[in-house]
């Protein structure tokens, strides 16, 4: 699913990238709702999947949005990228309703995707993709030696924390000194 | 390089980016090996790692992990084979005491033949003795329900020359003398079966004529 083909303006989500599953004959009417990333792609989704988003279920209920003004003003999320969007919506509508299974086989196994669909997962407050992704993270490491550990996640060692905080430091030292000669010199 | 930065911020994504609140639970996926090599990774991590529980129904520590030992204190079950300090079995009847721990957990240790661990213990607890044999220690908790019995496995079938065996218990105050275990073979195997390797080798050359008969 590519998201420039599908992709609208957050002003006018008349093209929605996600075709509902109960868009064929509902017998009761179902409440959609639009999300949009950072690329600005509107995805439509149902109330019933947007359950799983304590965030969004909890914006739905305490600003009492309706349908059409849901779909006038999308809920921005700037800080997930479009893709990482689309897979959480996906996520969303594939367990709509549904019980989930004990397992999840098919997030993304890319270390920088997992860590990005983490974040994401973690802000809308979607809290059985959060335990699936903390799973795979924790997979990613199975068996690993410290150093490896190191290596994958580019954990810093301590000596470079330090020199990383005593650099910072300097720096913030060298413009604090700059910033008073600056304000010595206005007062002359 | 500006530019750079500003794409490697939104697309290398890592665990430095990931809150302290997410580690957490990623490491409460993690199984023990891999919070042990975590913890070894950076100071940050370590206080993360050793900031959570792990609940063992079983566990199995060789005697040089005696780092492994202290995270290891709700166990029901745990042994260490081959230590090589006599202070495990007061320290971990002392966190027993401390944490009131529940009937029924267990904890073993092979060391040294002339490892002095069992006159440790006794020093330890000289206040706390309840009754004292050269096999058997028994000792009083905080909580009147619970003792502490240390056992020493004696047994002429053990072939470990440079072994001796404990086992330390929490068991009700109620336990009478006459229910004591006398035989020690089968927690000793649970530990180290080889020590036994010998008579089960006899045993089992005997079984066919056993079974003929």
């Amino acid at each position: 699913m590519s998201s420039t083909e599908q992709g609208t303006s957050s002003a006018a989500p008349a093209e929605p990238t996600t075709a509902p599953e109960s868009a064929a004959a509902p017998e009761v009417p179902e409440s959609f709702y639009y999300v949009h990333g950072k690329d600005k792609v509107v995805h439509k989704v149902s109330a019933g999947a947007l359950q799983h988003s304590a965030l969004i279920h909890g914006m739905i209920s305490n600003l009492g949005y309706t349908e059409e003004q849901a779909k006038a003003n999308p809920f921005p999320f700037e800080n997930i990228d479009g893709d990482i969007l689309q897979m959480v919506v996906d996520w969303c509508n594939q367990h709509k309703g549904k019980p989930t299974p004990p397992e999840d086989t098919n997030l993304p196994k890319q270390k920088e995707k997992l860590f990005d669909l983490v974040l994401a997962v973690n802000y809308l407050e979607i809290k059985e993709l959060l335990t699936y992704c903390c799973k795979q993270v924790a997979m990613m490491v199975k068996g690993k030696s410290p150093e490896e550990i190191r290596e994958i996640w580019m954990i810093p060692t301590d000596a470079e924390d330090e020199a990383a905080e005593k650099e910072a430091k300097k720096r913030a030292g060298k413009e604090a000194a700059g910033e008073t000669a600056a304000a010595a010199g206005d007062a002359k | 390089m500006a530019e750079k930065l500003s794409i490697d911020l939104v697309f290398d994504k890592n665990w430095c980016d990931i809150p302290a609140s997410v580690k957490l639970k990623c490491i409460g996926k993690m199984e023990f090996k891999e919070r042990l090599s975590l913890r070894c990774t950076a100071k940050a991590e370590r206080s993360l790692v050793d900031s959570q529980k792990i609940n063992f129904l079983k566990g199995v520590f060789w005697g040089d992990s005696d780092d492994g030992a202290v995270q290891v204190q709700n166990a029901s079950y745990w042994h260490v084979q081959n230590y090589d300090k006599t202070d495990s079995l007061y320290k971990v009847a002392q966190i027993w005491i401390d944490k009131s721990s529940k009937n029924g957990s267990i904890f073993q240790v092979s060391v040294d033949k002339i490892d002095s661990s069992f006159d440790e213990f006794l020093k330890h607890f000289t206040d706390r003795i309840v009754s004292k044999t050269k096999k058997r220690v028994r000792i009083r908790t905080n909580n009147p329900d619970s003792h502490i019995l240390l056992e020493r496995a004696v047994d002429k079938g053990i072939k470990a020359e440079n072994l001796q065996f404990f086992r330390l218990m929490v068991i009700s105050s109620e336990m009478k003398e006459s229910e004591y275990d006398d035989s020690c073979k089968e927690w000793v195997c649970k530990m180290d079966p080889e020590v036994y390797l010998e008579e089960w080798e006899h045993e089992f050359s005997l079984a066919p004529y056993v079974n003929r008969k």
